[in-house]
């Protein structure tokens, strides 16, 4: 891979557009500063790959990098919402799951 | 009796709740993130304040995506700020304030030893997990030893392999010639793997963050294909190691960068 516009950098662009869009609290993606900061390094980087191939790599290293940043930090926060514990029971729901009633429920 | 105990229980719960509260409960108390330049280094902004350290001092960082990155991080919380989440933000913290109060031959000399414990260099008595170690693990070895031009012994048993004196040196010497934020960081992405080889491949980019944590993991996940995976327990914890080594990867990447760009200019200069 020695191309900034080769197809594994498109992809990783495509993945880290993605992250950017789910986490941004702009509604537009365009107004979101650093997917335009992405875009216009990939620009950037895009004229010089013939030249300097290692260059190119190390953008689309970083990129990836910063792809799976975003990714599995977003990962780790959705696991833990799922499986969060909700604290202790209530005691009706406690009384509920034995098939109990609390003295002031109706019988 | 049972009325006490619930009013007991009751209190004892709000105490918790309350002691989480006050952890994690900064509300973001922001609208718009965004970055300037200030005598070469580059500030987060909140709104129209300046990100600061919990000391108190400015956070600068030395290059544009870093801080970027720091403030698209601050951006994509939602009502309330998640700072244990913030593996930038956490990094470049610490960095500046060092609340260890140590500097770089520390973090180096922590390093150094922490390779003779190195999670690749203990390998399993069982044939299958032995097989595939030797398969995933060998090719790492390799680049190391090739990469540092030193020889390193694994260990078949719980004995921690000998480092040699020229190892060492070799290794320290390369440590060295990273700056203070970048070490830190190496140190959290190395606590993250428990490997300081693992770590240094994908500093030179021959491994990415993911492909690193699967080998630090990889007794797991040969356990796992047998025992069945736990999404709350093993993906948690895969999802948590990648991040912090992307991180890590992220903030010493962005050090040395630095270093790079004078360098092309210098080139194009003389041309």
């Amino acid at each position: 891979m020695a191309s900034i516009t080769g197809s594994p950098a498109l992809i990783t662009l495509r993945q880290l557009l993605s992250e950017l869009r789910k986490q941004s609290s702009t509604k537009k993606l365009v107004e979101n500063q650093m997917a335009r900061y992405v875009l216009t390094e990939y620009r950037k980087y895009q004229t010089t790959d013939q030249q300097l191939c290692k260059a190119a790599d190390e953008m689309h290293f970083k990129a990836k990098s910063y792809y799976d940043y975003l990714h599995f930090s977003r990962r780790y926060k959705e696991i833990n919402t799922e499986f969060k514990g909700k604290g202790e029971r209530s005691v009706e729901d406690t009384a509920r799951m034995v098939g109990f009633k609390l003295p002031h429920d109706p019988k | 009796m049972l009325n006490s105990l619930t009013k007991f229980m009751f209190t004892k719960q709000c105490s918790t709740l309350f002691r989480c509260q006050r952890y994690a409960s900064h509300k973001r108390f922001y609208r718009r993130t965004d970055i300037i330049q200030n005598e070469k280094k580059w500030e987060v902004t909140l709104d129209h304040r300046r990100l600061k350290t919990p000391n108190g001092r400015v956070l600068a960082v030395n290059t544009e995506p870093l801080a970027r990155a720091i403030a698209a991080e601050w951006d994509a919380q939602t009502e309330h700020i998640a700072q244990p989440t913030m593996h930038l933000t956490a990094l470049c913290n610490t960095a500046l304030d060092n609340p260890g109060k140590i500097n770089s031959h520390d973090i180096t000399s922590y390093l150094l030893d922490f390779i003779a414990t190195d999670t690749l260099l203990f390998y399993s008595d069982e044939e299958e997990l032995r097989a595939l170690q030797e398969e995933k693990w060998d090719p790492v070895l390799e680049w190391f030893c090739k990469r540092f031009k030193v020889k390193q012994e694994v260990s078949k048993n719980l004995e921690p392999p000998p480092i040699t004196t020229d190892t060492r040196a070799v290794l320290a010497r390369h440590f060295l010639s990273f700056d203070f934020p970048a070490l830190n960081a190496m140190c959290f992405g190395v606590e993250a793997l428990k490997s300081p080889i693992l770590m240094l491949a994908c500093v030179d980019r021959y491994l990415d963050a993911k492909d690193a944590v699967l080998l630090a993991r990889l007794e797991e996940e040969f356990q796992l294909s047998r025992w069945g995976r736990v999404p709350w327990a093993h993906e948690l914890n895969q999802a948590e190691l990648t991040a912090r080594v992307a991180a890590a990867l992220l903030v010493i990447h962005s050090s040395s960068e630095r270093h790079s760009a004078t360098q092309k200019q210098s080139r194009e200069q003389s041309v």
